[in-house]
């Protein structure tokens, strides 16, 4: 993969990047930080010399801090995922949400203003009346391209749980915002009304001991929609079968392995993200070692399962000790689902070919990537294993530099990954195949 | 250690004391206080994950019965036990995480575990943990808000090898204080004396027996827990106390209010009896005594009260008269029982 653009910033909690999301074409990526800020990146057209190299399109404060005066609580303002709407006029709408506040953002562009008017001068000083002697007709001459950013709507107050996911909805009307135990649908237009249609928490809290982790709605059939849970359990539900989708349609779960049976069994067969296959036959589920993809087809186990970092696994002690093995990782299909990516850990993340099964390692880092330069693929040792030149031991691993957030051009290969407070995209050049 | 023992019992000449009994309070309390204190001590020592040592790895660790397999088991219960502690007092604590840290608590404390001594074992199955009474202690402790109960629960859970079922109604009220915090229901309302008394119903003596029945059972090994207590419980166990009765001891507390709402339960609970006698069995001067009724299991219980933790650390409170009229004696009575674990796992 040839590097094509990094973009750096001063390292402060606050710049870290949370989400990463490409719209629909492919052409504005959008990226959420924790300082509630979203950034918003347009892809130069190719004609140009620079050959389609993402530039600032827009910034703005998407959420601010806000305090919960009932529970005394601070509300983050840290912005957990953005989804694109497809778009429908000139202007482009997305939906992002922190912790509790969903907002529709409307990103326009105004590249022409009235100029002539009769009663304005040019400062937009009224003009004594006097002095205007004819009329004239105001007339659109071309200005700078200005971008802005409005608030359309705010979803609040639905959820008294974290929001971890949204989704919007292929009917291009509604949408779902999901928590840690409830799932709510909206109506792009309504604000004040949404709809409980998934309700996992028990009667008695004692009794909790599963939580929804992901939930998105199904590419093209606007009737489905899947979640998945702490207890590694994807659910497909099926919102003409009743209001409430508390009973699912499909229960995908694969059986544990008695003898790989140990402490961490649950935490690591959490999963941290869900993805529909833009086919909408196939899920992709990530979980702290592994990413499966499943058929729809097939409940009771997944159809492939890909080792990402195998080499923790006689680790996980130590990481649930430094709570690593809580962090949650995404994943991402390529636009033709046969390649899948997710990120992992020292700033690494892999790929996985489906078809030839052929899998690499690559690192996203300012030392690796000059702008041009193909990137190396990196492989990880086992402690005390053959160790090859470039290669990377196992102890030696940073576990502060985490990839979480990954996100792959619709239809290009073209991927974005999130390093921190760190931007990079990565550009296939020679075709489409993955080399 | 001893320091600090000396200087509680110091301190606990209080003026409440009856003159006439005034030698004889000072002694059972100080058995008390003498619990107190070490419990604290051990709590510290595992709640700050004093031992700072490489985690065991779980590299192939399949076999049960290894030493390797037990020491990762304490060290994640443990771990487990400060991460879910730490989590709590974030201002907004990860259910996610919360409920994956409950959960690996609830599978360690199931697992079957070599450490304990196989009549200790045979012991522990023979209490009757039954679910019914584990639901019961969980209303119990939700009445009892959550930072109070999940101290008793810390103390139940410090007790590693013998966490088995009953360590669900601690994980239990993890969550529901959780969801307490989460929803934003009132965990620090003022209780109400009479309110916790009549919260208390059959969910509260089911609990009460539930703990004293565990506590019964370590006592079922008397030479083992006498060995590792401290040696001035066996001076305290002075012949001029095997001539008094309860009553005689506790004559000053008022347990009127006591007696009203929990003589009906008690009485009515089909085990009570041998739930007063394990309760007394707390103080090992006493535990030669046979004739025992409900009444006076009614006013043994008080005499908890003056040992009721603050809400948030365990430091020794100042005790008050009011103590003993307050009814939250069964709380406290409760808390003592895990307390009394702790010191036999020591």
């Amino acid at each position: 993969m040839e590097n094509t653009k990094s973009i750096n910033a001063e390292y402060l909690h606050s710049d870290i990047i949370s989400t990463v999301e490409f719209n629909h074409t492919g052409e504005l990526l959008a990226t959420g930080d924790k300082g509630g800020r979203v950034v918003i990146f347009q892809r130069e057209p190719e004609v140009s010399i620079l050959q389609g190299e993402y530039n600032v399109y827009s910034t703005f404060q998407s959420h601010e801090p806000e305090f919960d005066y009932l529970k005394s609580l601070e509300i983050e303002e840290k912005i957990n995922k953005i989804r694109w709407l497809p778009q429908q006029n000139a202007a482009h709408f997305l939906l992002s949400t922190n912790d509790k506040t969903i907002k529709l953002w409307k990103v326009s562009e105004r590249d022409k203003r009235p100029e002539g008017y009769n009663l304005k001068d040019e400062e937009g000083r009224i003009k004594d009346i006097s002095t205007v002697t004819s009329l004239q007709v105001p007339v659109l001459k071309p200005m700078d391209l200005m971008v802005e950013v409005s608030p359309r709507r705010v979803f609040a107050n639905a959820h008294t749980y974290h929001v971890n996911s949204i989704s919007v909805n292929s009917d291009y009307e509604t949408y779902m915002s999901a928590d840690d135990l409830r799932i709510n649908l909206w109506h792009l237009d309504i604000t004040d009304r949404s709809f409980n249609i998934v309700d996992i928490k028990p009667a008695n809290m004692e009794d909790l001991t599963e939580v929804i982790t992901a939930a998105e709605f199904h590419p093209y059939h606007c009737n489905l929609f899947v979640y998945s849970s702490s207890k590694g359990t994807l659910r497909l539900c099926d919102m003409r079968e009743a209001a409430l989708c508390d009973k699912h349609s499909k229960l995908f779960e694969e059986p544990e392995d008695p003898s790989a049976r140990s402490f961490f069994s649950e935490i690591i067969s959490s999963v941290s993200d869900v993805k529909f296959s833009h086919s909408g036959r196939y899920l992709l589920t990530r979980d702290y070692l592994t990413a499966k993809v499943w058929d729809l087809n097939m409940e009771s186990k997944p159809l492939e399962t890909y080792q990402v970092h195998d080499y923790l696994r006689s680790k996980l002690c130590s990481l649930y000790e430094n709570d690593c093995i809580f962090d949650k990782f995404e994943c991402a299909w390529n636009g033709s689902d046969s390649v899948i990516m997710t990120g992992a850990y020292n700033n690494f993340f892999r790929m996985f070919d489906r078809n030839t099964k052929r899998d690499v390692t690559l690192e996203a880092s300012r030392e690796s990537s000059k702008p041009r330069a193909v990137l190396k693929p990196r492989r990880v040792c086992a402690a005390g294993g053959k160790r090859r030149k470039d290669d990377i031991s196992v102890d030696s691993l940073d576990f502060t530099k985490k990839i979480l957030h990954t996100a792959w051009h619709p239809t290009e290969n073209i991927i974005a990954i999130a390093a921190t407070n760190n931007l990079y995209i990565f550009q296939d050049k020679l075709n489409s195949e993955m080399h | 250690m001893l320091c600090t023992r000396r200087s509680y019992m110091c301190f606990f000449k209080a003026p409440w004391v009856k003159p006439s009994s005034g030698s004889l309070n000072f002694t059972v309390n100080c058995i008390m206080l003498w619990i107190y204190c070490r419990t604290s001590h051990i709590l510290k020592m595992i709640m700050k994950g004093q031992k700072r040592k490489l985690p065991p790895e779980d590299v192939e660790v399949s076999d049960r019965t290894s030493l390797a397999w037990e020491s990762q088991r304490q060290f994640v219960f443990s771990v487990s036990l400060s991460k879910y502690q730490r989590g709590q007092e974030l201002p907004e604590p990860s259910l996610r995480r919360s409920v994956l840290i409950a959960n690996t608590l609830r599978q360690i404390s199931l697992e079957p575990c070599r450490a304990p001594p196989v009549d200790m074992e045979l012991s522990l199955q023979s209490l009757p943990c039954s679910s019914t009474s584990t639901v019961q202690a969980k209303e119990w402790d939700n009445t009892h808000g959550g930072t109070v109960t999940m101290q008793n629960n810390h103390l139940t859970l410090a007790s590693p090898p013998l966490v088995s079922s009953c360590s669900s109604p601690a994980i239990s009220s993890i969550l529901s204080s959780l969801d307490s915090t989460i929803d934003g229901s009132s965990q620090t309302a003022a209780r109400t004396p009479l309110r916790a008394l009549e919260n208390l119903s059959d969910g509260g003596v089911s609990a009460l027996k539930q703990g004293l029945r565990w506590s019964g059972g370590n006592w079922e090994q008397p030479e083992e827990c006498r060995a590792r207590e401290n040696i001035s419980v066996e001076a305290m166990r002075s012949s001029y106390l095997g001539d008094l009765t309860v009553d005689d001891l506790f004559q000053d507390i008022d347990t009127s209010l006591l007696e009203r709402d929990m003589g009906g339960m008690w009485r009515g609970s089909a085990d009570g009896h041998s739930a007063g006698d394990d309760l007394l069995r707390y103080l090992p001067s006493f535990t030669s005594s046979q004739s025992f009724s409900l009444s006076l299991n009614q006013k043994c219980l008080p005499s908890f009260s003056s040992f009721s933790p603050s809400s948030s650390s365990l430091s020794l409170p100042l005790p008050t008269p009011s103590l003993f009229s307050n009814p939250s004696l069964m709380r406290d009575g409760l808390e003592l029982d895990h307390l009394m674990e702790i010191l036999v796992e020591s």
